[in-house]
């Protein structure tokens, strides 16, 4: 038998109305992969995220993770079975520290955020760990500043950061380099690769030269439905997807 | 890169305890002194009222300030606690401890209750849900007479002397004594509302203010984080109540109206909802306010309300934010999240 994907879905399937948002999609991500999901505007990628996230519940059709049913699971018990996420529009806590947004997320992980009597600075494994993940994602330095100094680059991989603290064994990353200049793209990518060797990572990207450089393998939304799968140069050469989406791009 | 950033949080963490704890201590010692500086029974009556007000409004604020939730029903606390104190000295058993006790309980329970329904709200939808609940209750309260006396209130509530039987007990009928008895019980509930807003609990709960969906996707299930906040603020608030219903003898439905949880709210945004304090700060101003300009003419309110016009045009942190926000800025140059709000 071959080994249980971190990620299965089976069928998964969500409806708005009469509009089919994601289609029936069948999706395996073996362990340690990283893989990206493209497609165009509107093809269902960030409501596919948000069904296997558990931030909508599918109309039919399941998620497994690690060979474990988690369809319908509410988001937090979804992150505590081990799946993390980042999110398209970017979704940090703005009037906390920057260390307070990553701390938070590392005592929840070590199911501390019920201590109600002592002082959040005494837990100084959590702060260190906190500020290592700080400086994985570039921000040591601005640990004590309110995010409201940050750019919107360094809010993007604050963001990342965050998820990284719940140490989730897959990662859900939807274009973790919207609107960000040429220079920090190519610093998250370095980021997102680095985090992928030992991670299994699912992302969206809308910049092409990105998910051919770094995906080792990718999947093609088009209205709901994947219509491809496969390696980068597969995906590139499939006469398919050149029709449904890359044109002449690619 | 790592010393820097290291000295700079040990300097921050410095500064920010020294203005605090200076802050703290010199409130502590002015509120020892007041008897002693006022001289006068009903300054002490009035210094009194701000104490207990200023648990009130802290506890309303550890739903509007650090949750995120704006309650326009926390009188119900008052009230329940109050009648619970009335009910429990008068009719089975004249302690003063047992009746605070019962005041903060049944205040944990009710909380409980409501907070099921309510916590799953937010915004206006949660607003208007404690409100309903606490006209309710308000209801009950003015209908069920053989208990509560309907609208004519409960008269003669007693000031039970404290001490251990047998070996020493201290009457609390002089306006000092209770004034004392006041401030002791007041300033232990509110350093445990300051121990549990600077934990990781508390520091949660800001975090659900921010953005309850991010904390959803951290892990933890804000519904229950929201219920804790909810329970933790109606039992300070019960606290006060009970401590209302002894210090006045007499209570009535009014301290349950919705009139009465507004004014909870104003004194609240009039200190300054970001700043743990603040709340306090706007209790003494209000009634301090009240008390002024009711020597002169019935209408206080609209000083109030002019007041609060101008705060949330020009200072919309509040009095007391507006001034630790301006004390954390010119001592280090920057504004850290953690100085202004904690």
């Amino acid at each position: 038998m071959a080994t249980t994907p971190v990620l299965e879905t089976r069928s998964l399937t969500r409806s708005f109305g009469s509009l089919l948002a994601v289609n029936g999609v069948d999706f395996r991500v073996p362990q340690g992969e990283l893989c990206a999901v493209i497609g165009p505007n509107g093809a269902g990628k960030t409501t596919f995220f948000n069904l296997i996230s558990g931030r909508l519940e599918p109309t039919s059709g399941g998620v497994f993770f690690e060979g474990e049913d988690i369809t319908g699971f509410p988001p937090h018990a979804v992150v505590k079975k081990g799946v993390g996420r980042s999110f398209q529009i970017t979704n940090i806590f703005p009037r906390l520290s920057v260390l307070d947004n990553v701390r938070i997320a590392v005592l929840a992980r070590r199911g501390k955020t019920l201590d109600m009597f002592s002082p959040i600075e005494k837990h100084t494994e959590e702060q260190a760990e906190a500020l290592v993940i700080l400086g994985e994602v570039e921000l040591e330095h601005k640990a004590h500043h309110p995010t409201t100094e940050l750019g919107h680059g360094e809010r993007r991989n604050l963001e990342l950061g965050i998820t990284l603290a719940l140490e989730p064994r897959l990662i859900l990353l939807d274009e973790p380099t919207a609107g960000m200049s040429i220079e920090e793209t190519s610093s998250t990518i370095a980021l997102v690769k680095k985090i992928s060797a030992d991670k299994t990572v699912v992302f969206t990207e809308h910049d092409m030269s990105v998910v051919f450089s770094i995906a080792d393998r990718i999947s093609v939304l088009h209205q709901g439905s994947i219509i491809a799968e496969g390696t980068p140069d597969e995906i590139r050469n499939d006469d398919l997807v050149r029709l449904a989406y890359l044109g002449e791009e690619v | 890169m790592e010393g820097s950033s290291s000295n700079k949080f040990s300097l921050r963490r410095l500064t920010g305890s020294v203005t605090s704890r200076f802050g703290v201590t010199a409130l502590l010692a002015l509120a020892v002194l007041a008897p002693f500086l006022v001289q006068n029974d009903y300054y002490i009556q009035l210094c009194t009222e701000i104490l207990i007000a200023s648990l009130l409004a802290i506890s309303l604020n550890f739903l509007i300030g650090y949750t995120g939730l704006v309650s326009l029903g926390h009188a119900v606390y008052l009230g329940v606690g109050a009648y619970a104190f009335a009910l429990l000295t008068k009719n089975v058993y004249p302690s003063m401890w047992a009746g605070l006790i019962a005041a903060g309980a049944s205040c944990a329970i009710l909380a409980w209750f409501m907070g099921v329904f309510c916590v799953r709200l937010a915004g206006l939808y949660f607003a208007m849900l404690t409100l309903a609940f606490s006209q309710v209750v308000y209801t009950v309260a003015y209908y069920w007479r053989d208990v509560t006396g309907g609208d004519d209130g409960m008269l003669g509530i007693p000031k039970p002397e404290i001490g251990i039987p047998g070996a020493f007990s201290i009457s609390l009928e002089s306006f000092t004594n209770f004034y004392y008895f006041v401030l002791f019980i007041v300033a232990a509930l509110i350093f445990l509302a300051w121990k549990i807003a600077n934990s990781p609990f508390g520091r949660v709960l800001q975090a659900i203010r921010e953005n309850p969906e991010r904390v959803e996707f951290i892990g933890l299930p804000v519904h229950r984080y929201k219920l804790y906040a909810f329970i933790i603020a109606g039992t300070l608030g019960g606290f006060a109540g009970g401590l209302y219903s002894t210090f006045q003898g007499y209570i009535s439905p009014d301290l349950l109206y919705w009139t009465q949880s507004g004014e909870i709210v104003l004194m609240t945004i009039l200190g300054g909802m970001y700043s743990f304090l603040g709340p306090a700060f706007g209790a003494g101003m209000l009634l301090f306010i009240r008390d002024t300009v009711l020597n002169f003419m019935e209408y206080w309110r609209i000083v109030v309300g002019g007041i609060l016009v101008l705060l949330v045009l020009f200072l919309p942190g509040g009095i007391l934010g507006f001034f630790e926000g301006w004390a954390s800025r010119s001592s280090i140059g920057g504004n850290d999240g953690d100085d202004a709000r904690s």
